[in-house]
Order: structure tokens, then sequence, then C-alpha cells
């Protein structure tokens, strides 16, 4: 179902990231999923990674995703860290973005890599899917599996 | 990690691993840059970013 809504990425306060407001500006599937978002949300407190939040015009939270950086194979990469849509909005397709939240949070980490690239050397950006449902969900966009390992990548 | 239904343990904040296989090395090696990634990326509209203490995040 589509919906008419504006968005925005924010950069969150240092004080949003702490776990008691953090947490419940989302919804879960289940505790182990609150846990991942809690510590996320601590690494990002200790600038382990970065969180860029999605929200919509009204301030509310629809998802986020955390970046860091780090080395693959001796070389620059971006790791997304977490992505992660509130329980609610996943599966919509939002008119203002013309896709779903976690597709242009995805698009948001990809033109981030791209973009740090012009200036610092960027190779690839990085991640571990969750399961293989998720493995599938970045394929189509250019991810491919890192032999013997959990992680995926994407050359930029 | 992407969270929809998470199924085993994940172990948040993980650096890519340093050892390889000489088959993962030779797939990064030769990989090349995804038209498929880049047509996407150009296709999601590019938002306002803003500062969290603005708006109150």
């Amino acid at each position: 179902m589509e919906q008419k809504l504006g968005f925005k990425l924010v950069k969150p306060t240092e004080g949003f990231l702490l776990p008691g407001t953090f947490l419940k500006k989302f919804e879960y599937t289940d505790d182990n999923e609150r846990q991942y978002v809690c510590q996320i949300a601590k690494l990002a407190k200790s600038r382990q990674t970065r969180i860029h939040l999605l929200a919509s015009d009204d301030n509310t939270p629809h998802g986020f995703v955390a970046l860091s950086a780090s080395l693959l194979m001796d070389q620059p990469c971006i790791v997304i860290d977490y992505l992660f849509t509130s329980k609610q909005h996943r599966g919509v397709v939002f008119q203002e973005l013309g896709m779903k939240i976690s597709e242009h949070l995805l698009a948001f980490a990809i033109r981030t890599a791209i973009e740090i690239n012009d200036t610092v050397t960027i190779r690839f950006v990085a991640l571990i899917p969750g399961h293989e449902k998720l493995a599938a969900f970045y394929g189509p966009w250019g991810f491919r599996r890192l032999d013997k390992t959990d992680w995926m990548f994407l050359r930029i | 990690m992407h969270t929809e239904n998470i199924r085993k343990k994940y172990i948040v904040g993980a650096h890519p691993p340093k050892r390889l296989s000489q088959e993962a090395k030779q797939t990064l090696v030769s990989a090349r840059p995804s038209k498929k990634a880049l047509v996407k990326v150009a296709s999601a509209v590019k938002l306002p970013v803003v500062d969290g203490a603005e708006v109150g995040l």
C-alpha cells in the first residue's frame, strides 16, 4: 500500500542514542531484534558506527542504517553494520521514496560510499546478512558472497 | 545486518575477516563496479540531511 509522506535523513544527537530513548522509537519482531538495535545504539554512542535515521516530516523515525569504515583485503571499505526498518513499516512502498524504507537506506549507504570515494579511496561496501532471505535482498543490488565467510560485498 | 526476521546469532559491529581464502581474494580482485547498484542508487531520491538537534531526534 502506498502512502504520501515526506522524508528526511537525520543525524541523531548523542542523547537520542541513549537506549532508553532510541529503543522506544521503533517496533520489533522480537526481543532478539530489540537487543541487536540496543547494541548498535551503544556502538554509535561510542563512535564505532554512525547511525543515519530515515524519518518522516513529522519527525517519526521509520528506520536507520549504521555505517562504519574498515578494511577488506587491506583495502578501505564501508561496512553496513546494521540496516533496520521499524516493524510496522516493513514491506511498504512509500510514494515519496518510490521504494521501501530498507531499499532507500541501502541506496543511501551505497551512494555514501561512492561520494566518499571521490575524496578518499573506498573500494567496497561490505555487510553480513542476518540470514539467507536477506542475502536474496542484497543480491539484486550487486552484492556478492565472499567465499567461506558470512560476508557479502559490493565493489565501488 | 538487515533486520526483518533474525534466525541466527549475529555479532553486531563485526569487521571483515583479515584472512581470506584464495578464492575469496580472487573474487575481490576480479570484482567490478555493479551497474545494477548504480542504477538503483540513481533511482533513489536524494533526501535532505538534518541535524537531530533541529528536529528533536
